[in-house]
Order: C-alpha cells, then structure tokens, then sequence
C-alpha cells in the first residue's frame, strides 16, 4: 500500500512538472471548462424563468444537482480522464506489453498514471455553485445531511470510474473504436438532470441498469433532505458491486489481449 | 470543371468507404449528438406537467423543436476542426499541399460522406419518436410551402457556413499549439448561442437580441423555425440574407487564415 502511495506521488508530480510545460493550454482549457459551466448554470435559470418546479425539483434543487455533476466529473476526469483516453490506444497498438512487465498492478498502472491537472477547475466551480444554491435554501442544511453528501459524493466517482473502465476494456474485442472512451461523457450528460423525469421503465433502467441516479441525482437528495435510506444503502452496494464487476471484467478482458509485438 | 467534379467524385467516393468501415465509431459520435436533444425532452416534458404553455411552446412543439435541432445539427455539422489541427501540428499537412486540389475542398467533401452514414443512425430513431409521440409531434411541423427554398438554400449555407467557421478554428493550430482548448471554448459558446439548450425565443430578450448579432443562430436555430412554420415569406428571406452574409464573411476569413498561415508554415517547414 506504502509503495503505491509513493508511486502515485511520483505519478502526480511529473504530470505538475508536464502542466508546467502548457501553462497556456492550462488557462485555455480553464476558460473553456468555466464558459461550459456558466452555459450550464445560465440555463437553469433560464428554464426556471418559465417554470416553477420539475418533477419535484425547484431551481435551487436543480443548482445542486449541476455543482454535484461538476465535482463528480472534475475529480473523475482529474483522476482517471487523460487514462481513460489514452487506454484504448494502449490496448490496440499492443503498447500494453510494457504495463503488464512493470512489477505493479496493471490496472492501478493504466488508471492512475497521468494526473490530470486542467478539470481541477471544475471541482472548484462545483463547491462555488453548492455554495451559492445551498445560501437559496429555506432552511439550513443539516450536518448528517452534508456529511452523508460527501460520501455519496465519493461513491458517484467511483461508479463513474468503474463503468468509463469497463466501456474502454471492451476495445481489447472491439479492436478499433478510438472513441468509445467519449461514451462517458454522454454519460454524464444524462446526469445532468434529475432522474426523476424520466419515467416508468426508462427510470428503473437509468437507476439500477445503467446507474446514472447514482452520479448526481442520489447525492443532491442527500443533502436537499429527500433521500430514502434505502436509496443511501442501494448506492453503497452499488459501489462496491461496481468496482468488483469492473476488477473481474478486466482480469477477464485481459486473457483476450494479443499483444502487437509478439 | 468537369476535371475537378471527376476529382471531388474520387474524394467522395474515398471517404464514403471510410465511413462505412468505421461505422461502429460513427454510432458513438451519432450517440454524442443525441443525448443532449434527449435528455432536454425528457426535462420538458416532466416540466409541462405543471403547465401549458412555455412561451410560445406548446409541449408538442418543444418535442418537435429538440427532434429537428437533432436531425440538423446531425446532417448540417461537419468537423473539419479536429482534423486540420491535427494534421497541421504533425507537419503532415505538407503532404496535402502537394495534391492536385485544395485541401479545403478535398476535407469539405470528406464531411459530406461522414454525414450521409448519420442518416442511417437517424432513421430509425425519427421512427421511434414517432410510434413515441404520434400526431402530437408531427402536429408542430409546419413548413410553409413558400419558405421551403429559402429552407433548402439555408440548410446549404448552414452547413458551408459551420464548415468556414470551424476550419478558420483548425487553422489556428498555425499559430497556437495546443488549439484543442481553444476549439472546445469555441463549441460550447455556439452550441449554447445556436440554441441547442433552450430554443433562442426562451431565452431573457436581451439574450436573445444579443444572438441577433452572431452567426450561431442561423446553423440551425433559423432553419428549425423555418420548418415549424414561424417565420413569414419576408421574414424568411431576411435571414436568408444575413446567413449568406455571414457565409461569405467566414469564407474570406478562412481563405485569409489559410493564406497567412500559409506564409508561416513555409517558413518554418523543412
């Protein structure tokens, strides 16, 4: 554990070092990830100028929900983002044989290994976006309420991690499908907003198919007050279900790879 | 001429093929496109639970409005952005400047083959908003018989005109070396100012007249209220004319970015 520790450590420094080199795709990309954000938030204030509620959900309710899918996407895409991308490159030209003859675990290798420091943005217009809903509330927000988010929160990154890892290790059978890793952020894009307007079939399917409650829908209701303990708990579950399904996935995925140089 | 149409037949042909052999990555890219229109159909539709009207919407219509901003900006948006950038960071942009045609046209005419497989992907998901919604969607679909040129002809532009704007931006990569940043800025802001969230007349009325100024609005903001039928003959031929004026304007601009960077490129290039 120490040493993937230290590793990491040195994963992350030489991609500061790396950043340092683009400073100005770092401001370029800041400014972009800061237009989408304001598109995002001048949106719901737009429709919320015609509406008073969607499906249950008041516009303060609905700036949750978009500084959640803020934090959740700029931690996973800070963390796991350029990897991702890179993976199926990685599996396709055969460049996996130099990951699996490192004395380290491939998948925490080929998840971990470039830190991303441009989406770092995001987490941080997320937590000003919760700020500013969280002051529209009525009533304060409650300390089990804030602290049940937060891991929620967590949990929401670590599905999104899991399902974007499984899509890219489907390219060790689909061989050429360089943008199956973009899949993801459609993904997010249907998280965009609350579940709940979805209806009848569709809902189920978004929320124990494909877990898209569990990204942003799920936490916000954690901390609005509305969440039901067994929604909590399915969310637990679902995360530690996730990252098991993906570990054996992989391990699966990996008996079919060919590599290109032998 | 018929030497160059001979020409753009091969390119054509080239790159139908191309599309057809990756059509596994033109289903994501199709995908990409469609979840956006999606998942605003389904907010507004829960929306209008609560009521009737959302401006001049009925709930049919704004099904109606998502739909046809999905099949334009499916069949009208090329990207040439992405590709020129590439190939211009790589140096391989030399190997273009020496074939027998220009390189924009040869990139606009692979656009055209990558966009025609989209219709595949669109079919069937047209018929199964269909069978969804019924009559009610088909209702909001009012093209009139007068403004049916002026659609063809600003569905024409629409495409020339995202084709100038978004390959200016590729060419940037003569200057900039990480252009990617700048080309994602680039797409929300027109995305967003094209009406691809909230249709433009939703929008707070000095939003909206802001919009009046730029070019996003008539890719496929204009074309969408030409096939709902709310615009009248003159109203029509207006913005026929401003979209060909902002189509000329962005196609002297690229020419004069390809030509400037052009003259940098050579200095540099071995």
């Amino acid at each position: 554990m120490a040493r993937y520790l230290r590793l990491y450590a040195a994963f992350a420094k030489n991609s500061i070092l790396n950043a340092l080199e683009y400073r100005l795709s770092t401001v370029v990309w800041s400014v972009a990830t800061i237009l989408y954000s304001a598109v995002y938030v001048a949106s719901i204030h737009f429709i919320f100028g015609h509406v008073q509620a969607i499906a249950g959900w008041r516009m303060e309710h609905m700036l949750v929900l978009a500084a959640t899918v803020m934090l959740v996407d700029g931690v996973v895409e800070t963390i796991f983002g350029e990897n991702m991308n890179a993976l199926s490159d990685l599996i396709n030209r055969g460049e996996l044989d130099f990951v699996l003859s490192k004395p380290v675990s491939a998948r925490f290798y080929v998840s971990t290994r470039k830190f991303d420091w441009d989406p770092l943005v995001q987490v941080l217009i997320g937590g000003g976006v919760l700020w500013y809903a969280v002051g529209l509330f009525g009533e304060p927000v409650t300390w089990p309420g804030a602290l049940l988010y937060l891991a929620l929160v967590v949990c929401a990154c670590l599905i999104a991690y899991s399902l974007w890892f499984m899509a890219v290790s489907t390219v060790f059978w689909a061989g050429r499908l360089r943008n199956i890793a973009y899949l993801y952020y459609n993904f997010i894009e249907v998280a965009r907003v609350p579940t709940d307007v979805f209806r009848g079939a569709l809902r189920f399917g978004l929320t124990f198919g494909l877990p898209v409650a569990f990204i942003a829908t799920v936490p916000s209701q954690a901390l609005i007050g509305i969440l039901s303990p067994t929604f909590a708990l399915a969310a637990f579950a679902m995360t530690a279900g996730l990252l098991i399904v993906s570990h054996l996935f992989w391990r699966f995925a990996l008996t079919k790879y060919s590599s290109a140089s032998s | 001429m018929p030497k160059l149409l001979r020409k753009v037949r091969v390119l054509f042909l080239a790159s139908w093929q191309d599309s057809l052999m990756y059509r596994a990555e033109s289903l994501v890219w199709f995908v990409g496109d469609a979840v956006l229109p999606l998942v605003m159909i389904a907010l507004w539709t829960a929306a209008y639970r609560t009521v009737e009207r959302v401006g001049d919407y009925t709930v049919h219509d704004m099904v109606n409005y998502y739909v046809l901003f999905l099949v334009l900006s499916t069949l009208l948006t090329p990207h040439p952005e992405w590709n020129t950038s590439g190939l211009i960071r790589s140096g391989q942009f030399s190997k273009y400047l020496v074939r027998p045609f220009p390189y924009l046209l040869e990139q606009l005419t692979g656009e055209v083959a990558w966009r025609g497989v989209r219709v595949f992907f669109l079919a069937p998901m047209l018929l199964l908003f269909f069978l969804i919604f019924g009559q009610g969607l088909v209702g909001s679909f009012g093209l009139r018989w007068e403004t049916a040129p002026i659609l063809l002809l600003s569905a024409v532009f629409s495409f020339l005109l995202s084709y100038c704007l978004k390959a200016t931006l590729g060419l940037l990569a003569f200057w900039v070396g990480q252009v990617d940043g700048i080309i994602e800025a680039y797409l929300v802001v027109m995305m967003f100012l094209a009406g691809s969230i909230i249709p433009l007349d939703l929008m707070p009325s000095a939003v909206e007249r802001a919009t009046e100024f730029l070019p996003f609005r008539y890719l496929y903001f204009f074309p969408v209220q030409l096939l709902q039928g709310r615009l009248d003959f003159l109203a029509a031929l207006g913005g026929l004319a401003v979209q060909a004026a902002w189509l000329l304007a962005a196609f002297l601009l690229m020419r004069r970015v390809l030509a400037a960077g052009l003259r940098r490129y050579g200095a540099y290039g071995g």
